[in-house]
């Protein structure tokens, strides 16, 4: 259904309805903006990058041929695009800083959740989510927010579907981990980093 | 008490849910529209004044004219009779006395087939 629509829309753009696009604009601002966020990390940044996105899927749009969904094209796109500003500020420093953190001690975290107000819940998962290193942030967000399979963000980033299936396991743990020590400061970590 | 990968999974699933999506500043679908129709007029400004298809149609028309020329019987028509051939100055090749050489002729040869790719490689690499 959703593909009916976004043809019928990347269709009257081929022919010059520039609006058509907007409307496409508009539906996937959000998503698109969400992925670039959790990459490059700084909402300014992440507009920019959002927007050159858009640009360069209008550009190159009669190269959509229609095989794969529209969305999934879009966060190609994105996806390179934000990696190309990642490359180009040289910044990797969260992925480092990352590898330090134990993954243990997982347990106790969803019980912990509860307690919290909805409103400040959400914001400490979004805040554990940008915490995450770029590539582990996009890929949670493609896999369990947008539903797409493995096979799709395999495509989406041109990573092999091992490597997603691992990166996909580190980054669950890593997000219990961060979320403990959010929530629950009091534990004492094993290598003292966070106390 | 330890978390199980199933229990992890599922977890994950339902806190990036939870999360949701985050949303770029208000006018950003106007910024982006704005940019949109920059591109869109520029690549208007590029079309070159005659296309493809008015190309072919000169070339058609040219053929097409030398074709008629020789095919043509010019010499019964009414009026070429009434001109006086003989008045007219004899054609002359004016390049006779330009003699080529060889490596003269290769030259010409390759700078035709240089000129020749331009627009295919621009057309390669600019897209």
């Amino acid at each position: 259904m959703q593909r009916t629509i976004d043809q019928d829309l990347i269709d009257k753009t081929l022919k010059g309805d520039t609006r058509a696009f907007g409307q496409l604009v508009e539906q996937y601002q959000g998503y698109v903006f969400t992925i670039i966020v959790r990459m490059v990390k700084v909402r300014e940044e992440a507009e920019e990058v959002a927007q050159d996105t858009f640009i360069k899927a209008f550009e190159s749009l009669s190269s959509f041929r229609g095989e794969s969904k529209f969305s999934s094209w879009l966060y190609s796109i994105a996806y390179r695009k934000a990696l190309d500003r990642l490359r180009k500020n040289k910044k990797y420093s969260a992925s480092e800083l990352l590898e330090d953190i134990t993954e243990g001690e997982a347990g106790y975290s969803q019980n912990a959740l509860h307690i919290l107000e909805d409103k400040e819940r959400k914001e400490q998962i979004q805040h554990c989510i940008m915490q995450l290193p770029e590539v582990d942030a996009a890929l949670i967000t493609l896999y369990y927010f947008e539903d797409q399979s493995v096979k799709e963000i395999a495509k989406i980033t041109e990573l092999t579907e091992d490597n997603i299936k691992v990166k996909l396991h580190r980054s669950r743990k890593k997000m219990f981990t961060l979320l403990q020590h959010l929530i629950l400061p009091e534990i004492p970590n094993t290598n003292g980093r966070f106390a | 008490m330890e978390d199980s990968p199933k229990e992890i999974e599922k977890l994950t699933q339902k806190w990036v849910k939870e999360a949701g999506i985050e949303q770029p500043s208000l006018d950003f679908v106007q910024k982006v529209m704005d940019a949109v129709d920059v591109s869109a007029s520029k690549s208007k400004a590029y079309r070159p004044l005659i296309s493809g298809r008015g190309w072919s149609l000169v070339a058609i028309l040219f053929i097409t004219s030398l074709v008629a020329v020789y095919l043509l019987p010019l010499g019964e028509s009414g009026y070429l009779k009434s001109i006086d051939w003989s008045n007219l100055p004899s054609i002359q090749n004016p390049f006779e006395a330009i003699k080529v050489s060889k490596p003269m002729l290769y030259a010409i040869g390759f700078l035709t087939l240089f000129l020749v790719q331009i627009p295919f490689l621009k057309r390669k690499f600019i897209n």
